[in-house]
């Protein structure tokens, strides 16, 4: 059977000024028909330059260097523009990660499917209508007949995907690249689409080249994985040989950068090193420099070729001469997952906040498609005593932001108290508090890339932090204490003469949480801190917050979706869904056994036997105060209670576990 | 940075070299009255040539260029400056603060912008009298709602950033924060901006000259030449030629550079 997609050897390289930057080198791969193939690999490491190059949308600064890409017998390369066109969109389809900017936001969603359809295949007007409502009902989207009048807007980020991967599904294509296509979603919704694909694949025999950064995502959906490293494919076979025996040493230490959220005590490994840039790959393995398995003589040899899996009847491959290495059993991990064991009733509770709430008032004076008012908190309780680290978790929209912005003084409470040592600094903006306040509350931002400002040397933002928090020291001594923060997120000192663009998305968020520290504060807020950072950039940013936190002596308000990370962290997790808190207490045994039913939607996220839910009235609005506001998405929901009568709190034994619920509310009465 | 941006940056460079050696470069005083109708090229007093011709008082029409290059080379600038600091004030608060401060400042600048630009000139100049400082009054203000407008949708952009929320985290003073931490991140639009701008400046400072609501006579400018000399262009078209010409070439310079400095700003 001719393969769907065949590609041979491909080199793509970039001119650059005054050089060529080599994006892949000799990668090979084909995709069966039906077949569906994950590409993982860090940001960096030429997996879109692949995708790009299959589609022939290499910029004009990119090009095929070496091989060929052959779709269904045909070579790529040769195709005269028509039919280019044929096969783009016909015969492979793409969807790219941000579906917002994927389609157009001055047409309908049904005007942009019809004549998705009416350019590839000769249909009628109404028989393309007719297949574009097939479409989306194919996705999964109900009331089809109403999303085909709307525009993107008004969907939200996961209807919008499924729009775009019917679309892409509409000329019944072959192949179809997904390229990062749940990266901007929710974890809850990134799950269900990701389902879909994979359905959607079996249904018309697609076949999927699933680009991901994710090896979770990739492990769930692809029958077969390549993984890539530095332009190469470094490991190639099934996805359970690939990721139950992983052979190569990058792949292994992936797959410990990302420990299991449901297993107890596992620190995530940070892969020492950065990767190379394409001038300075050495002879032999591209690997090399950062592998703990380096071997002088053995590894730098230049020919480092993929070869097929020693003792294995699988077409497992791998590009590495030392495949037989084992893991060192007495291997001490870098960190030990030690709850920081804060005894509540002793320890110094350094932050309350009080049924804290904040509506976000319309305040337009056109109000397009009415004027609403939207509530982010919602009579939020929430403690944080000396040492201890409290996540908060929920999905986007869930006003967990909100919350970080109002206890750092970047927006002002409405209703409620942010007692801080017994202060209430909840009305006053940041400006306006006192300065040791200021000192000992300091954050850590979700986006690296503009966490610095790219005017001014690491060196001088950080000593102005240190200025403007700590007047009383003296210009030496400012210096010094930069130089030794710098140290401690384990960053050389000449980092401190470099500009921001000058340094790796890890290397900036080091830098941020330097200087959140400059203070020694008391209280850090990060928000999202990992969200942004590549998987083995974000493992060790992980491991760095908590051993800042520990060797500091501060609380830690960490907001993340990251359940792993929240796993490996948090001593105590909060729960917040539409503004309110759905269940709170100590990580464990929130983690472990969740009660309440979005606290299990959002485990089940990254679980797969708990039942899933479908998030189709994500878009519902309960009014504040009149019910729970988890009622539009409950699978459990009690008619006639819920959307009217707000949960109680229950507590859950003695454990400070609480959840607002009706249903344990009920169930105790029976 | 291509061959053009090269051109207009010689351009723009030659002409600041001869506004600066004015005393030097020209031939003879601008405002003596010499001969009368002297053809380019003609014989003058004291073994000199007319390059350029005279204009109708015998005035050298190229000493008269040289030094109406200074004039222009220093209130352009100067007026161009004037409305950045009105305008780039302007923008950061409106963008900063937001809410009423914006909507405020907004509709004076709406309002300004929807009045005919020439018109509005006229009724500044006519009301408060020709002179240096009055056509750099009157620059500012028809140029700085527009260069507000710039700056506010920049700052829009800008104040949401990791950096100002950690400066204002940290209890940075108003001015740090919008002088430090979001004008110098705004720079690279507003120095093409500002490029344009003068350009546009030139054009006006001329506009006015020829209005005779220029720089009082008999110094010389630019766009006074073009005007005095308006009615005998059929018979001596070099009097007008000349000053246009000059005109066109520096305001063309500052384009060049505009459009390169542009793409390498698109670039980075």
């Amino acid at each position: 059977m001719t393969p769907v997609l065949d590609i041979q050897n491909l080199s793509v390289s970039y001119r650059a000024p005054g050089r060529v930057v080599s994006a892949v080198t000799d990668f090979s791969l084909s995709i069966a028909p039906g077949e569906r193939v994950g590409l993982v690999g860090e940001s960096g490491c030429g997996k879109s330059s692949i995708a790009m190059a299959i589609m022939r949308y290499l910029g004009r600064n990119g090009l095929v260097s070496h091989g060929a890409i052959n779709y269904q017998g045909q070579d790529m390369a040769a195709l005269a523009s028509e039919a280019l066109r044929q096969v783009r969109g016909g015969g492979i389809a793409m969807v790219y990660q941000d579906p917002m900017a994927a389609l157009n936001p001055t047409m309908t969603i049904g005007a942009q499917l019809i004549e998705t359809r009416l350019a590839h295949g000769a249909v009628s007007k109404i028989q393309a209508c007719d297949d574009a409502m097939a479409g989306l009902a194919d996705v999964q989207l109900s009331d089809t007949t109403a999303i085909m009048a709307r525009y993107p807007h008004q969907l939200s980020g996961g209807q919008l995907q499924r729009v775009v991967i019917a679309m892409a599904l509409l000329p019944r294509p072959n192949l179809l690249l997904l390229d990062e296509p749940t990266t901007a979603l929710d974890a809850t919704v990134e799950e269900s689409v990701v389902d879909l694909i994979g359905e959607i694949s079996s249904k018309y025999r697609t076949a999927l080249l699933f680009i991901s950064h994710d090896l979770g995502l990739v492990e769930s959906v692809c029958d077969r994985v390549c993984v890539m490293y530095a332009g190469q494919a470094v490991e190639v076979g099934t996805g359970v040989s690939v990721f139950t025996q992983p052979r190569h040493p990058y792949t292994d230490a992936l797959l410990q950068c990302r420990p299991d959220p449901l297993s107890t005590g596992t620190a995530p490994r940070e892969i020492p090193g950065v990767i190379s840039g394409s001038h300075e790959y050495g002879r032999g393995c591209r690997f090399a420099p950062r592998c703990t398995y380096f071997e002088v003589g053995v590894c730098d040899t230049p020919d480092m070729a993929l070869s097929a899996r020693t003792n294995s009847t699988s077409s497992h491959m791998v590009r590495c001469v030392k495949q037989n290495w084992t893991r060192p059993t007495e291997e001490i991990p870098l960190f030990e997952h030690i709850p920081s064991q804060v005894d509540k009733s002793s320890s110094r509770l350094m932050l309350q906040v009080n049924q804290l709430s904040k509506t976000y008032r319309d305040t337009s004076l056109v109000g397009f498609g009415g004027a609403r008012d939207v509530v982010a908190l919602d009579g939020v309780n929430l403690t944080v005593h000396k040492g201890e680290i409290v996540a908060v978790v929920g999905e986007s929209g869930s006003g967990k932001s909100t919350l970080a912005k109002i206890l750092m003084g970047l927006e002002l409470t409405e209703d409620g108290a942010v007692l801080f040592e017994a202060v209430d600094v909840g009305a006053l903006r940041a400006r306006n508090r006192p300065r040791s306040i200021r000192r000992a509350l300091q954050m850590v931002f979700q986006n690296p890339d503009d966490t610095l400002n790219p005017s001014l040397r690491v060196g001088t933002q950080l000593r102005r932090a240190i200025k403007v928090l700590l007047p009383d020291l003296r210009r030496s001594e400012v210096a010094m204490r930069a130089t030794e923060l710098l140290d401690s997120v384990r960053l050389s000192a000449h980092v401190a003469n470099m500009w921001p663009n000058e340094l790796s998305g890890g290397q900036k968020q080091r830098v941020a949480i330097a200087r959140a520290f400059a203070g020694a504060p008391d209280i850090i807020v990060a928000d999202e801190p990992l969200s942004a950072l590549d998987v083995s950039v974000s493992a060790a940013i992980t491991l760095l917050l908590k051993s800042m936190q520990r060797d500091h002596g501060a609380s830690l308000l960490l907001i993340s979706h990251d359940l792993a990370a929240v796993r490996y962290l948090a001593d105590t997790v909060v729960v917040l869904y539409g503004g309110k808190v759905m269940e709170r207490g100590p990580a464990p045994a929130v983690l472990a056994s969740p009660r309440h039913p979005y606290t299990q939607m959002l485990m089940g996220a990254c679980k797969v036997d708990v039942p899933k839910l479908e998030p189709q009235n994500a878009n519902v609005v309960v009014e504040a105060g009149t019910g729970c506001p988890f009622v539009s998405r409950c699978p459990e929901r009690i008619g006639g209670l819920c959307e009217n009568t707000p949960p109680p709190i229950i507590c859950l034994g003695e454990e400070q576990h609480e959840i607002a619920c009706h249903l344990e509310a009920v169930n105790r009465s029976r | 940075m291509g061959a053009l941006t090269n051109i207009g940056a010689g351009v723009v460079a030659l002409w600041i070299f001869v506004a600066l050696a004015a005393p030097v470069l020209a031939p003879f005083d601008p405002n003596a009255l010499l001969s009368p109708f002297a053809t380019p090229g003609a014989p003058g007093p004291d073994d000199g040539t007319f390059w350029l011709g005279t204009d109708h008082l015998g005035r050298d029409i190229l000493s008269r260029i040289i030094w109406g290059a200074r004039s222009v080379l220093t209130y352009a600038p100067v007026a161009a400056f004037c409305a950045y600091v009105l305008g780039v004030t302007m923008g950061l608060a409106a963008g900063y603060f937001k809410g009423w401060v914006d909507a405020g400042l907004s509709f004076v600048s709406n309002a300004v912008l929807a009045f005919p630009v020439l018109v509005l000139y006229i009724l500044v100049i006519t009301t408060i009298g020709a002179s240096a400082l009055n056509i750099v009054l009157a620059v500012t203000f028809a140029s700085a709602p527009g260069i507000m407008r710039i700056v506010r949708s920049l700052v829009l952009d800008l104040r949401n950033r990791g950096y100002v929320a950690a400066a204002e985290t940290r209890g940075e003073a108003l001015w740090w924060i919008l002088f430090v931490e979001i004008l110098p991140n705004a720079r690279g639009p507003l120095i093409v901006d500002a490029c344009l701008r003068l350009g546009y400046v030139i054009i006006t400072i001329g506009v006015l000259g020829f209005l005779g609501l220029g720089l009082p006579p008999p110094d010389p400018d630019w766009g006074g030449m073009i005007n005095e000399s308006r009615a005998l262009t059929l018979a001596f078209p070099h009097m007008t030629l000349f000053p246009c010409l000059a005109i066109s070439s520096l305001v063309l310079g500052l384009n060049l550079m505009a459009d390169g400095l542009r793409k390498g700003e698109v670039r980075s």
